[in-house]
């Protein structure tokens, strides 16, 4: 499951070197201020996530990837035991992330919190 | 046969689908047979038709137009925030409410917070106090969400002090009313 890391101007995304092989994609960096807002969202799955370019997916156990729906490009990390957060952006080159943690309601209020602090 | 071609502009790559015919391995570009192409870096898109003639147009930072009344859309997401509560409220209540995609719930609002702290800057004018939908919403914003939002926070702090009355009666009141009336049946 990836680690979602705050620190004053950065959200980090961490990845295990397996993770980044289902995903195409090595760990990352969000600046703060391009973050709009998180929420739990466990209906983020299917047919909302769009097309896969490229990524991995074996239906009910692991999601992960590149999805792109109406135009936006989304990074997916998701898996069968862990609830899901959206993290909106702007400006980024991901429209949004979908992400999958054990506590998505309590991940998704300490993002918002830095997100505040920070604006 | 409709079929979307969605091509990134700057790696040169294509996916395509289509009735039965599905690929999601990245394809040379430009590829024909297409009706319609989505770029994803949103520099040029091509539409290209079945006769294999290519129309390029310039996209640049060009938004697309939002097809929804937002007033609509907040009245509809208040009821379901009033009726519900913040927390119990899922995306999947309000994608149905609203009847707007998941996507453009997203993009439009940036995320439930955003949704609501909107809801409420938007209740909480003229006289708001007599109305008993912006004391439930207040309530919920009060109870689920204030002791870990200070911009929610001061937002109800504002509303209340310009209240100017008792905002305590004014609230504990509506409480009151929301209980029901009938008395649980002794067996």
């Amino acid at each position: 499951m990836p680690r979602i890391e705050l620190t004053d101007k950065e959200l980090v995304v961490r990845l295990t070197p397996w993770e980044s092989i289902w995903a195409l994609r090595a760990s990352f960096g969000v600046p703060l201020a391009q973050i709009r807002g998180a929420t739990e969202d466990n209906g983020f799955r299917g047919s909302a996530l769009g097309l896969r370019i490229p990524g991995t997916h074996v239906p009910g156990l692991i999601t992960a990837g590149t999805f792109i729906k109406s135009g936006d490009r989304q990074f997916v990390y998701t898996t069968r035991k862990s609830q899901t957060v959206v993290i909106e952006l702007a400006g980024n080159k991901w429209a949004r992330l979908v992400i999958g943690v054990p506590d998505a309601r309590a991940e998704a209020a300490r993002i918002n919190a830095a997100v505040a602090l920070h604006s | 046969m409709e079929m979307l071609l969605i091509m990134d502009v700057d790696k040169r790559a294509c996916c395509a689908r289509g009735g039965n015919f599905k690929f999601d391995n990245p394809v040379r570009a430009p590829h024909a047979c297409t009706d319609r192409l989505l770029t994803t870096r949103s520099r040029t898109c091509t539409l290209g038709l079945l006769n294999k003639r290519f129309i390029t147009t310039e996209l640049g930072a060009m938004a697309r137009p939002r097809t929804f009344n937002e007033d609509v859309v907040l009245d509809r997401a208040a009821e379901v925030f009033g009726r519900l509560g913040y927390h119990a409220c899922s995306i999947d209540d309000l994608v149905e409410a609203t009847a707007l995609q998941r996507g453009s719930l997203y993009k439009a609002f940036g995320s439930k917070r955003g949704l609501f702290e909107k809801i409420l800057e938007r209740a909480m004018v003229g006289e708001w106090f007599r109305d008993p939908a912006v004391l439930d919403l207040l309530i919920t914003a009060l109870r689920e969400l204030a002791p870990g939002d200070p911009p929610i926070a001061a937002l109800c702090r504002k509303a209340l002090h310009a209240y100017g009355g008792d905002a305590a009666t004014l609230i504990g009141t509506r409480l009151l009313e929301r209980l029901p009336f009938s008395e649980p049946s002794k067996e």
